[in-house]
């Protein structure tokens, strides 16, 4: 017997033999070569016991045909959790699920902050039975699935149901056992529920191709735009408030390095809060939320219109200069001025014009702004 | 001598092969079972049993209990002039059982089975290795304590292709097994658990509700914990056998607790249950429709809404036809004997399964300080279990490559626990350059390592690694130590133990009662002293069962 031989060869039995044939034959082995005196042998046999069982699943106890070249185990069907899983009653079933549904959907309205929704839902009836556990459970992922978005913060992405609660219904559910058979799911996405569930269980780091894509590139070039944007804004308003009133320029400059430390570091701070302990106390919740609004109203409606408005106002500015200097240019050939005049608006509307695709492509596309999902999602 | 022992959190067993079944072994008092707690009297001398449970109340800081769930960790208790850890304290348990055994037997017990819940680590098995040592015990084997209640409940129905689903509710830990019987193997499939859940955090759960309600009602003064505490197992155990039970809190309060309001209590606990049973499921890939037999072991699987529970969950009646408390040790027993090769044992092998994955630590590349966890062996895969995996150097330029072992389910290293490290060089440039690295466990919790650079037909460098019951935190040097400062304690001598058991119930009882009672009973005890100071065996008889019944008859008045 030596490691490579086949299982049949180990087991001493014919290659296309039945379950309870692998079995007898098993037990008669080890018996010899007990796990206790023989432990290397009854490794190999126990080697060869494994990889003929996962093989003998696939065909009926009494083959037909001889044994057929099949990968050691398959892929499970997606949904061998409610096919396998003997659902004995489902109108009781149906009215369970909507129940517990109906506490989700509390739950969410208290902006998954409620945790006696989870209490209850925890303790519900139907759930102290593993029948109802195993059967409820797709449904239950899929329910979470839809409503588990990711809010864009400047830093990072932060699950719109906490990771700490997706962690805790997973202790009872089990999906995190059951990811390779989701992920086959089609049409369904489970990336975003799974992300949840292994960053609550302190799994932060966790790694996985699509969302590596999804969210942790994402976080560092936007913040790295958004940062730029404002720090571009900053420039062009100095710019402009020292060319009308030099006074002013440095007044102007200290409100403009405000909002971009604020915008900068309060939405990390948020997002830090956010996935500590800490946020279960109200006082810090309320500090998030004000972190959160701030921050809201400064990425979609500060910076947005001073861009708008520093555009229009160089574009104006500009074209006036660009007239007035060509028509002196006209008599007294091209100025310095008006040379630099050129070079800067181009410059300042190039840099609009990148800012504002940025704040498009970066910020809206992965945000609840319904108008923009829409639109990008029906013309894909 | 084919010994098996239950060392439990709350209570221990031992028992014995003889004539091929296994029986339990009376300690000096006639109990099968042995409370785990040890004290020093006021003379600094070591109670340990059922005196030093009687203590707990009158003399709590001079008692420790359920010091098995701190087991493989560094914590200490003071009693007295003297410090102990776990392991001690455990071995100073297993002493007694010891004592106990050699008096039943006439004869020296050198070697034992010990039982470990099926989810202990290896830090806490080497521990109760180490305990054993301290107590002059050779460990033959460490048996999972669920694996030890299948093999007599599987031997006992010998019933061929039958699956049991084993839950074991002890003081203060949860396991599950699941199991197969068939041809004369028993297959563990699967074992998860939980550490920290068991019968104690039902009577915190009571004891917390006991104090809450003294609060509430601003009664005089607030007993103190041990008190509660006491007043709470109490109400646990008489709830199982009534619908309710009146506590007598202070000579003030009454509290009435009905089996409603106590499964209101617990219900976080029993829900808790749920998440092992179902990660077992989920390991051994069966549903609860597939096993014949949901077997409960423990003694806290007695509660009545604990069998509720857990009937509703498989939705059938689940079974208990052997005693809970006991059934661990006597399976203990026969794996003892399985290992002496019995006769009768020949045809039966038992396979079982380590709940923890093994693995190294890898290199992350996103927080190099934060290495991930790569395991070689995954769990519940049957011991003994080799497996190989390779892997590569990070760097081009790398030398050596330090391989770390841990064993744990996290993805980061950093909450596992480690065992042990060895590097090796790798080869020159221009050979393949990976190590392939093979994890060996066998049945005896030995684990071997052996890394081999470049290919396995041409091996350029070939390291290896034995973790022998992991070194845990103790060393030998420590170990040695202990046993030297355990020496030179005194214990108490088994021969008096039952007078002593009764004086300390006593003055329990003493601490407990005010103005008559307490009169009575100072009466009685002097009484008792005097007897046990005239020295003879007759008169010392005949008192102590007057003292007893006394005592009886006293404590059952109280309690109504």
């Amino acid at each position: 017997m030596s490691r490579s031989d086949p299982w049949w060869q180990v087991l001493d039995v014919p290659p296309d033999a039945d379950k309870r044939t692998i079995r007898q034959a098993y037990s008669r082995l080890i018996k010899i070569h007990r796990p206790d005196d023989a432990p290397d042998t009854f490794a190999r046999i126990r080697e060869a016991y494994e990889t003929a069982r996962s093989t003998a699943v696939h065909r009926p106890d009494t083959p037909k045909t001889p044994l057929s070249r099949q990968p050691a185990r398959e892929p499970e069907p997606p949904q061998t959790a409610s096919v396998t899983d003997p659902t004995p009653e489902p109108g009781d079933l149906t009215d369970a699920l909507t129940d517990l549904l109906s506490l989700l959907e509390d739950w969410k309205h208290s902006g998954f902050r409620d945790e006696t929704c989870l209490t209850q839902l925890e303790a519900h009836p139907a759930l102290l039975d593993l029948n109802n556990i195993a059967a409820l459970r797709y449904p239950i992922l899929s329910w979470l699935s839809d409503n588990t978005l990711s809010r864009r913060t400047l830093t990072g992405p932060s699950l719109t149901v906490p990771s700490t609660d997706l962690a805790r219904l997973d202790r009872l559910f089990g999906w995190r056992r059951l990811e390779r058979t989701y992920s086959d799911v089609p049409d369904q996405d489970f990336t975003l529920v799974f992300y949840g569930i292994h960053r609550g269980r302190g799994n932060t780091c966790y790694q996985h191709p699509q969302i590596d894509r999804m969210i942790d590139s994402r976080p560092r070039i936007r913040s790295i735009s958004a940062a730029g944007v404002t720090l571009m804004c900053v420039v062009t308003l100095l710019l402009l408030v020292s060319l009308f009133q030099p006074g002013g320029a440095i007044g102007a400059m200290w409100v403009m390095l405000g909002i971009l430390a604020l915008f900068t570091f309060g939405g990390y701070g948020a997002d830090r809060l956010r996935d500590s302990g800490l946020n279960r106390h109200p006082v810090v919740r309320r500090w998030v939320a004000v972190l959160d609004w701030t921050y809201f109203g400064l990425r979609h409606v500060l910076v947005p219109v001073t861009a708008l408005l520093i555009m229009a106002g160089l574009v104006l500015a500009g074209s006036w200069f660009i007239l007035w200097s060509l028509l002196e240019g006209y008599q007294t050939g091209l100025s310095t001025d008006s040379i630099l005049a050129l070079v800067m608006v181009t410059l300042a509307v190039s840099a609009t014009l990148w800012a504002g695709k940025h704040y498009v492509v970066h910020e809206l596309e992965d945000t609840q702004v319904a108008w923009w999902r829409t639109l990008r999602y029906n013309r894909s | 001598m084919e010994i098996g022992i239950d060392l439990g959190t709350t209570h221990s067993a031992i028992a014995v092969v003889r004539n091929g079944q296994p029986e339990l072994i009376p300690n000096a008092l006639g109990h099968w079972l042995t409370p785990s707690v040890v004290g020093v009297d006021d003379n600094g001398e070591l109670l340990v049993g059922q005196t030093a449970r009687e203590r707990l109340i009158s003399h709590p800081n001079l008692t420790v209990h359920a010091f098995k769930r701190l087991m493989g960790s560094d914590r200490e208790w003071v009693l007295g002039a003297h410090r102990f850890r776990a392991e001690e304290l455990s071995s100073l348990v297993l002493a007694a059982l010891k004592a106990d055994a050699e008096a039943f037997l006439g004869t020296t017990v050198t070697q034992a089975v010990i039982s470990v819940p099926a989810y202990f680590n290896e830090a806490q098995r080497s521990a109760t290795v180490h305990a054993a040592q301290l107590a002059g015990l050779e460990v033959t084997r460490l048996i999972n304590e669920p694996t030890a209640a299948a093999l007599v409940y599987g031997l006992h129905d010998r019933q061929d292709d039958h699956r049991y689903l084993i839950l074991d509710l002890g003081g203060g830990t949860f396991d599950v097994t699941l199991l197969e019987f068939f041809d004369g193997v028993f297959e563990v499939h699967a074992s998860a658990g939980d550490n920290q859940l068991g019968g104690e955090d039902f009577t915190l759960a009571v004891r917390d509700w006991l104090r809450d309600a003294c609060k509430t009602k601003k009664s005089t003064k607030a007993p103190t914990d041990a008190r509660l505490y006491q007043l709470a197992e109490q109400a646990k155990r008489v709830l199982t056998q009534e619908q309710s039970v009146r506590l007598t809190v202070t000579p003030e309060l009454t509290l009435t607790l009905t089996r409603d309001d106590f499964d209101s209590l617990t219900q976080p606990l029993l829900l808790r249950l749920r998440e092992p049973i179902m990660s077992g499921l989920q390991d051994a890939g069966l549903t609860p429709a597939a096993f014949d037999d949901v077997v409960l072991v423990g003694g806290a699987t007695r509660m009545p809404a604990v069998q509720k529970f857990i009937g509703r969950l498989f939705r059938r009646i689940p079974r208990q036809t052997l005693d809970p408390d006991t059934v661990v040790a006597l399976g203990a027993a026969t794996q003892a004997s399985m290992l002496a090769r019995n006769q009768a044992l020949e045809d039966i092998v038992m396979t079982d399964v380590m709940p923890y994955s093994l693995g190294i630590a890898v290199h992350n590349a996103h927080q190099v300080t934060n290495k991930l966890f790569e395991p070689i062996i995954e769990r519940n895969q049957t011991v003994p279990v080799s497996r190989v995996k390779t892997f590569f150097p990070v760097h081009e330029d790398q030398q050596e490559i330090l391989v770390q072992v841990y064993q744990g389910e996290s993805r980061y290293v950093r909450n596992n626990l480690f065992l042990g490290d060895l590097r090796i060089p790798l080869p020159e440039a221009g050979q393949q350059r990976s190590v392939d690295i093979r994890f060996t466990y066998d049945t005896s919790g030995l684990l071997e390592v052996i890394v081999i650079s470049g290919t396995a037909r041409e091996p350029v460098h070939s390291e290896r690694l034995i973790i022998e019951q992991h070194p845990g935190r103790m060393s030998p040097g420590d170990i040695e130590a202990a046993l030297a400062r355990l020496a030179t304690l005194k214990v108490h001598p088994r021969d008096n133990q039952i007078n002593r058991v009764l004086l300390a119930r006593a003055e329990r009882l003493y601490e407990q009662s005010l103005g008559e009672s307490r009169a009575a009973l100072s009466k009685q005890m002097d009484h008792f002293h005097q007897v046990l100071s005239s020295q003879q065996d007759d008169m010392i008889t005949q008192g102590r069962e007057a003292f007893q019944r006394w005592l009886d008859e006293f404590e059952t008045r109280r309690w109504q």
